[in-house]
């Protein structure tokens, strides 16, 4: 299922075109907090927003067929246990709630506890969850690695690939380029207009183009340009410093 | 001379144990930068560095920190949380900086915040309204109220979070005000900052020592899953294949080694 984005206009926007296909998305730069603006119907645009060839008028539209994760875990969080959170959704079964604590990295512990006393990591991984209740097809995150630890960041990475193998559609709207970096399929730079977009290894290697609009760019690749532009050395496109690691070795051996 | 001293701390939450037997000194003056895994009570930690939850044999500035005392300690600690939204009380973005000004019984309050807009380079920001600002310049807005006092102990509890193009800069304009500052954050990059990395785990302060020598000795350091710096990961792998002899902060300086 697709998110189109068709001759969109608005403030500091300027004729957008955009499909979101299969698989992970990320969306970076300075335009990127206006287009979920649009997709959520939050401000007023030009232009149309299609979700599975429909076209989305209104929050209502977007709401039928995306699951949202917002930046402020505590929007989703109203109830005094974990579980009645869980139960907003009147058809989840207990099995499904254990798979979902499971794919989230928490323990049936955590049913009994008041949502407003974990903390901020534990709220933000509690609200992926939350989304994942409604089993839509399409889930939309909103700087989901804020405030997450090293094995939290791990686990919604490997939460977000599971996602994707069952079928699901993700976009994910973020400021951080490092985790954009370790997760992503595909990169979409949008500053008021579409600056860059393909699969990560093409938009990050643009670093100049990148800097020249002040988007951040991964460091594994600004070492690895620093690199080229001082000694002369190519050091490959790698994933990970273990990786960049064995490029650096046969270079200096 | 140290300025917050903590001894053996013990503290449950809804029966469940946070802290057992935590110890922690922070040195006046210094930069500490306090990390640790979700769940480990850094939060809880700063709240009862600030009087908000109250227990014993917590001191700042020689002071116990209880009840008679805390407005004494507040007037010379700024606190900053991850929310800007509840950090910000007022209409407009001069009012938001008068206010603690006022507070603490200052009177050079239009000098100050005049001062402080400049260093910040948010001039543009004073008359407008709180409500109409970005979350990156909310937060921005609450750090500067926070220092406008010029407080000897700043702690910012993940406060920098939309800030991350900017945090360099707002950094190297927080150390020259020489207060003495603890940072509580998840961003690795933020460890190669301060003068002393903090380490809470298991409910002790795990690690309490000069940024150097943990960031050095990665077993320690990796044993508590704190992500650390890009450059130092690097450093770890290069180091470990003998293609240099030493952790590095500055991948400049890692590149003139490696390629000399």
């Amino acid at each position: 299922m697709e998110i189109e984005y068709e001759k969109i206009s608005c403030e500091n926007l300027e004729d957008i075109d955009l499909c979101f296909k299969p698989g992970i998305n990320c969306v970076i730069g300075s335009g990127a907090s206006l287009m979920l603006s649009v997709l959520t119907c939050s401000i007023n645009y030009e232009g149309v927003v299609k979700i599975g060839g429909k076209i989305c008028k209104n929050i209502k539209d977007f709401a039928k067929s995306v699951s949202y994760v917002p930046e402020s875990p505590e929007e989703l969080l109203f109830n005094k246990t974990v579980l009645k959170e869980f139960r907003v959704n009147k058809s989840i079964t207990r099995l499904e709630i254990d798979s979902i604590l499971k794919l989230i990295g928490f323990d049936s512990n955590i049913l009994d506890m008041d949502p407003f006393d974990l903390s901020s990591g534990e709220k933000r991984k509690l609200s992926i969850g939350l989304a994942l209740t409604s089993l839509k097809k399409i889930i939309v995150l909103n700087n989901p690695s804020m405030g997450i630890d090293a094995s939290g960041e791990k686990n919604l990475i490997k939460l977000i690939r599971e996602l994707k193998r069952n079928g699901m559609n993700i976009i994910i709207f973020s400021n951080d380029v490092e985790f954009v970096h370790k997760v992503a399929d595909s990169v979409y730079v949008i500053t008021d207009k579409v600056l860059a977009l393909g699969s990560k290894y093409d938009v990050f290697k643009q670093c100049d183009l990148l800097r020249a609009n002040k988007i951040p760019i991964p460091e594994i690749m600004e070492f690895s340009d620093y690199v080229l532009k001082n000694k002369n050395i190519r050091l490959g496109y790698r994933d990970d410093t273990s990786d960049l690691m064995k490029d650096v070795y046969r270079s200096v051996g | 001379m140290d300025i917050i001293v903590i001894k053996d701390l013990n503290f449950c939450y809804k029966e469940k144990k946070i802290f057992s037997h935590l110890d922690l000194n922070i040195k006046k003056g210094k930069w500490y930068t306090l990390v640790g895994e979700n769940g480990c009570g850094k939060t809880t930690l700063v709240k009862i560095l600030c009087g908000i939850i109250e227990t014993t044999f917590i001191y700042v500035n020689g002071l116990e920190v209880i009840n008679k005392n805390l407005f004494e300690i507040r007037k010379k600690m700024s606190v900053v949380f991850e929310n800007p939204n509840t950090n910000l009380v007022c209409e407009t973005v001069r009012e938001e900086l008068a206010f603690p000004i006022k507070n603490n019984g200052f009177f050079d309050i239009d000098d100050r915040i005049d001062k402080f807009l400049k260093m910040f380079d948010i001039e543009s920001l004073a008359d407008e309204l709180v409500n109409n600002l970005s979350l990156k310049q909310k937060q921005l807005v609450a750090i500067v109220a926070a220092l406008i006092i010029e407080p000897e102990i700043v702690i910012f509890d993940e406060a920098f979070t939309y800030l991350d193009d900017e945090r360099k800069r707002i950094f190297s304009l927080i150390k020259s005000l020489k207060m003495t500052v603890i940072n509580v954050t998840h961003e690795p990059n933020d460890l190669l900052f301060g003068d002393y990395i903090s380490v809470l785990a298991n409910g002790k302060i795990a690690i309490n020592d000069e940024m150097r020598k943990v960031l050095d000795n990665e077993k320690i350091i990796s044993s508590f899953g704190i992500k650390v710096p890009f450059i130092v990961d690097l450093s770890y792998k290069l180091k470990y294949y003998n293609l240099i002899d030493k952790v590095y902060i500055d991948y400049k300086d890692l590149v003139a080694d490696l390629w000399k």
